[in-house]
């Protein structure tokens, strides 16, 4: 027997194969709630995107009514950088940084959110973990300390 | 000019949910694909293949930017192998079902695509990962090894031995 029949077999099994009409819509809803991005696109971006043919998911590319953006702010007159970690941002210690404001004391970072709970610490000249005191805390046993827990609804 | 995975890993990894976008659309119909033959199903398959995607986009940092589909591609074949093993016994009777009642109404080129489908889902889970990954996905065996964790000879072996088993049970049917 020659290859040419595992060929065959192979161009019959390489066909498309038929999707579901919603499974764009219900890909951008699990992605929505998956907490990743703290930055978002102008609507023109999302525009472009259905334009290229990308289907439904470009609404998922929108910025929603659904997100709310949330300032956070903390008073750290001697801190030289500030960080806000959490679930938001897949814990990554360096993706928002939060910008001193004029008077000096205060640090402030706007970032937005979609509909869910949050835990979130600031993370202090890169070693100091503090909980935003404006918000509720809770142990967090892989943090190792007290996070604050924002709930978005 | 067309973006490469690895700008879109890298602009997603910064927020850019057009950049996430793009890389679905590139990848989802190939995923779709796989994942189809591996379960016999198209609702499993379809949910494998979201569930491979939303963890990939939550994991996005531990990717190595150029090598995208690759490491999505990974995350798939070990989503499609736990749920292949898991529902084995009772995805073949509903595959059985379904082709017991369609088969009167079915076109040649349609009967012989599910007969394939039919013999694919009778080959023990690493034959069929290995033949699709070999002969559908033209993968070299490097690769597959990489992806799957299995040795060289090991994959010439489940290819070889789901050759012959798809052979010897669609010859007897042609």
């Amino acid at each position: 027997m020659s290859d040419t029949f595992i060929d065959r077999i192979a161009d019959t099994l390489r066909q498309p194969v038929a999707v579901s009409e919603d499974f764009d819509q219900r890909l951008a809803r699990r992605l929505e709630a998956t907490p990743r991005a703290s930055r978002f696109l102008k609507p023109v971006s999302a525009l472009a995107a259905a334009i290229a043919g990308v289907g439904i998911l470009a609404w998922w590319a929108l910025p929603h009514s659904s997100q709310r953006e949330v300032l956070l702010t903390i008073d750290l007159p001697g801190a030289v950088s500030v960080y806000v970690v959490g679930d938001f941002n897949d814990w990554d210690r360096s993706r928002t940084q939060l910008a001193r404001v004029a008077n000096g004391n205060q640090w402030r970072a706007k970032i937005a959110l979609a509909e869910g709970v949050y835990r979130y610490a600031f993370l202090v000249d890169g070693q100091q973990w503090i909980a935003d005191p404006s918000r509720p805390s809770a142990s967090d046993i892989d943090f190792g300390g007290q996070v604050s827990v924002l709930a978005i609804d | 000019m067309t973006a490469s995975d690895s700008d879109l890993v890298l602009r997603s990894r910064s927020g850019d949910r057009v950049a996430f976008t793009a890389l679905v659309g590139r990848y989802r119909d190939r995923f779709l694909r796989y994942a189809r033959h591996m379960l016999a199903d198209q609702e499993d398959a379809e949910e494998v293949v979201q569930d491979t995607l939303v963890r990939a986009y939550r994991a996005l940092d531990r990717c190595e930017p150029q090598r995208f589909g690759a490491w999505a591609h990974k995350i798939l074949v070990n989503r499609c192998r736990t749920r292949a093993i898991r529902g084995h016994w009772f995805r073949r009777r509903r595959v059985d079902l379904h082709l017991a009642h369609d088969v009167g109404t079915m076109d040649e080129d349609v009967l012989w695509r599910d007969e394939i489908n039919r013999a694919l889902a009778t080959l023990p889970v690493d034959q069929r990962e290995a033949f699709l990954l070999k002969h559908v996905d033209d993968m070299t065996y490097e690769d597959m090894s990489t992806m799957t964790g299995a040795s060289v000879p090991a994959l010439k072996m489940r290819v070889s031995r789901a050759c012959e088993r798809l052979r010897s049970i669609l010859e007897s049917r042609r």
